[in-house]
C-alpha cells in the first residue's frame, strides 16, 4: 500500500513537473501544425502574393509607391527634368519611355521642353540653375553623353513590379529598354516574372514572343504570338468598339504576318495584315503591303512598327 | 574673435565625443549597401539609383544633425547653469551666440565631409568616375545650407522654452521650405485675395533653402555649377545667417539667464 502511495505521488510529481508540461504543449503543437500546414501550402499555391510581406504591410497602398516607382523611372529618362504636380503635365501624360519602347499610345500635348514657362521673377529665374532645366532623353543626348544610360531607369520599374506585379506596363516598358541596353535574356527573364502573376496578359504574351523572334526562335515566337492574339481577342471584343486597344492588336498581327512572311507562308501573311486592317486609323499603308506580298515581296522589317521605335 | 573661436572649438570636440554623428553614418552606409546588394537585371554599373538613396539618407540626416546640435547649445548652458561663469570670463552674449554657431556650423561640415566621402566611393565604385569639382560644389553649397538651419535652430532656441518643440518647429519649417519652397509662388498666383497676397509674403521672405539642394544634378551627371551662382548662393546664405544670428542675440540680450 505504502509503496503503491509513493508510486502515485511520484507520477504525479512529474506530470505536474514544468519540464513534462512543456513536453506536453510542444508534442501539441508539432501535431497541429502538421495538420494545419497542408492547407496552408495549398492556399499559398493559388495565390503567391497571400505571403508576400509587402502586401501584408501596404495593402493596395502599394500600388500607389508602384505607379510613384513608375514615374521615377520617367524622371530619370529625363535625367530629372520632369513637371511637378504644380507644373504643367500635359506633355508628360504618357510616359515618354513608354511612348519611345512603343508599348502605349501617346497622349501627350504641349510643349515637354517649356511645361515650365518663363521664370516669375528673380528667384524663380536664379532657382532654375540648381536643378535640371533642360529637356533630354537618356540614350540620345543625356547630360553625361554616357552609353547606356537607359539602364538607369531600370531599377525604379524593378521597384514598380515588386510593388505592384500586375502593372503590365511596367514589363513591358523594362523588357523593351532591357533589349534595347542588349540584355535580352533578363528581358524574358523579367517578363516570365510578370507573366506568373498575369497569366491572362496579352500585352506579356506579345513581348516575349518579340524577344524569341529576336533570338531567331521562330517556332516559339510564333506560339507566343498567336497566344497574345487569342488572349487579346478574348479580353477586347467583349468592350465596346471605341474602348479597344487597337493598338495593340494592330501590332500583335503585324509581328505575326512579318513572321509569316519570313517563313515565306504567303497566305498566312495576307491573312494577317487584313486582320490589322481594321485596327488601323489610317489602313492606306496595309493595303499597300498586302499588295506587295501579294505581287511576291517580302514583308519589310520596318512596315511592323506603327509608329514605335525599333 | 579668440574668445568666440574658444566657445566654437569647445562645442566641435562636444560633437565629436558625441555619437549620434557615428550612428548617422553607420545607418547611412548600411542602408546603402544594402540597397546595393540588391541585384539589378545582373548590371554592376547602375549607379543613380543608389546615389540618390544615398544622398536622400545624407540630406536627411544633416537636418537632424544641425538641427539638434544647434537647439541643445544654449538651453543646456541655461539648465546646467555654466552660462553663468561662461559670461563672466568676460564674455559678451553676442560672442557667445556667435561661437555657438561657428562650433554647430563647423561641426556639421565636418559630418558632412564624412558622409560625402562615402557617397564617392560608393559613386565612384558604381560609375567609374569622380567629379570631385561637381561634388566640392554641393559639399560647399549644403553646409551653407546646414549654416542656415544652425542659425534657425540658435534663434529658436532663445524664442522657444522647449528644445523639442524648437527642433520640431525648425525641422518642419526646413523640409517644407525644401519641399514647397520653389512653388509657392505657383500657389501664391492661384490664390485669389489675402491668402494671395500671404503666400506670395512667405514666398519672397523666407530662406530659399532648395537652392542648396542641388542633388538632382549630381544623381544625373550635369555639369557644374557656374561660380558666380555659388558665389551669390553664399552671399545669399550668410545674409540669412546674419539676420537669424542677429535676431537671436537680440532676444538672448534681453532674457534673464535663469530659467
Amino acid at each position: 500500500m505504502t509503496q503503491t502511495t509513493i508510486s502515485i505521488s511520484a507520477v504525479g510529481r512529474v506530470f505536474s513537473s514544468p519540464g513534462f508540461l512543456l513536453l506536453v504543449l510542444g508534442l501539441a503543437t508539432f501535431t497541429l501544425a502538421t495538420r494545419i500546414e497542408p492547407s496552408v501550402s495549398a492556399l499559398h499555391d493559388q495565390n503567391p502574393r497571400r505571403s508576400d510581406p509587402l502586401a501584408s504591410l501596404f495593402g493596395d497602398g502599394r500600388k500607389l509607391f508602384a505607379k510613384h516607382f513608375y514615374t521615377k523611372a520617367d524622371v530619370y529618362f529625363h535625367s530629372g527634368f520632369y513637371p511637378t504636380m504644380f507644373d504643367n503635365q500635359e506633355s508628360h501624360r504618357t510616359a515618354h519611355m513608354a511612348e519611345d519602347a512603343g508599348v502605349a499610345r501617346s497622349e501627350n500635348t504641349g510643349d515637354e521642353d517649356h511645361f515650365l514657362g518663363a521664370p516669375k521673377n528673380w528667384i524663380d529665374a536664379h532657382g532654375r540653375k540648381h536643378f535640371p532645366s533642360v529637356h533630354t532623353h537618356l540614350g540620345e543626348d543625356s547630360p553625361d553623353g554616357k552609353k547606356n544610360s537607359e539602364r538607369e531607369i531600370l531599377p525604379w520599374l524593378k521597384f514598380s513590379a515588386r510593388m505592384d506585379p500586375n502593372l503590365i506596363e511596367t514589363y513591358t516598358v523594362a523588357a523593351y529598354w532591357l533589349r534595347r541596353t542588349g540584355s535580352s535574356t533578363e528581358a524574358e527573364a523579367f517578363l516570365r516574372d510578370g507573366l506568373r502573376f498575369n497569366p491572362s496578359s496579352a500585352e506579356l504574351h506579345f513581348e516575349l514572343g518579340r524577344c524569341r523572334y529576336d533570338a531567331q526562335d521562330r517556332g516559339r515566337a510564333r506560339n507566343l504570338l498567336e497566344r497574345a492574339w487569342s488572349l487579346w481577342l478574348e479580353a477586347e471584343l467583349r468592350k465596346p468598339a471605341e474602348k479597344r486597344d487597337v493598338f495593340l492588336g494592330s501590332q500583335i498581327a503585324l509581328n505575326l504576318a512579318r513572321l509569316e512572311s519570313v517563313e515565306g507562308r504567303r497566305t498566312e501573311c495576307i491573312a494577317w495584315l487584313e486582320r490589322a486592317l481594321p485596327l488601323r486609323s489610317d489602313p492606306t499603308v496595309i493595303r499597300k503591303r498586302i499588295e506587295e506580298v501579294k505581287a511576291g515581296q517580302s514583308l519589310l522589317p520596318e512596315s511592323v512598327n506603327d509608329g514605335s521605335k525599333p | 574673435m579668440n574668445k568666440t573661436l574658444a566657445i566654437a572649438g569647445v562645442v566641435v570636440v562636444e560633437m565629436i565625443r558625441r555619437k549620434d554623428v557615428y550612428v548617422l553614418w553607420i545607418l547611412t552606409v548600411v542602408i546603402t549597401l544594402l540597397l546595393g546588394s540588391v541585384n539589378m537585371f545582373g548590371d554592376p554599373g547602375i549607379a543613380r539609383y543608389l546615389k540618390e538613396a544615398c544622398l536622400s539618407l545624407i540630406w536627411l540626416c544633416s537636418v537632424v544633425i544641425s538641427a539638434s546640435t544647434a537647439a541643445r547649445k544654449i538651453p543646456m548652458e541655461r539648465e546646467s547653469r555654466t552660462i553663468f561663469p561662461l559670461l563672466a570670463k568676460p564674455v559678451t552674449r553676442l560672442q557667445v551666440v556667435l561661437g555657438k554657431f561657428l562650433g554647430c556650423w563647423v561641426a556639421s561640415g565636418m559630418s558632412l565631409v564624412l558622409f560625402y566621402s562615402f557617397f564617392c566611393v560608393v559613386s565612384g565604385s558604381r560609375e567609374q568616375q569622380w567629379p570631385l569639382i561637381n561634388y566640392a560644389q554641393a559639399l560647399w553649397l549644403h553646409t551653407l545650407f546646414c549654416g542656415v538651419v544652425v542659425a534657425m535652430a540658435i534663434l529658436g532656441s532663445v524664442l522657444f522654452t522647449s528644445v523639442a518643440a524648437n527642433m520640431t518647429i525648425v525641422m518642419v519649417s526646413v523640409f517644407s521650405i525644401l519641399f514647397l519652397g520653389r512653388h509657392l509662388h505657383k500657389v501664391a498666383s492661384r490664390t485669389e485675395g489675402v491668402g494671395g497676397v500671404l503666400l506670395d509674403g512667405i514666398y519672397y521672405g523666407i530662406p530659399h533653402l532648395e537652392w542648396y539642394d542641388v542633388r538632382e544634378l549630381i544623381i544625373h551627371n550635369w555639369p557644374r555649377l557656374d561660380w558666380g551662382l555659388i558665389g551669390f548662393d553664399t552671399l545669399y546664405g550668410f545674409a540669412y545667417c546674419l539676420l537669424f544670428l542677429l535676431l537671436a542675440w537680440g532676444r538672448f540680450r534681453r532674457q534673464p539667464l535663469t530659467a
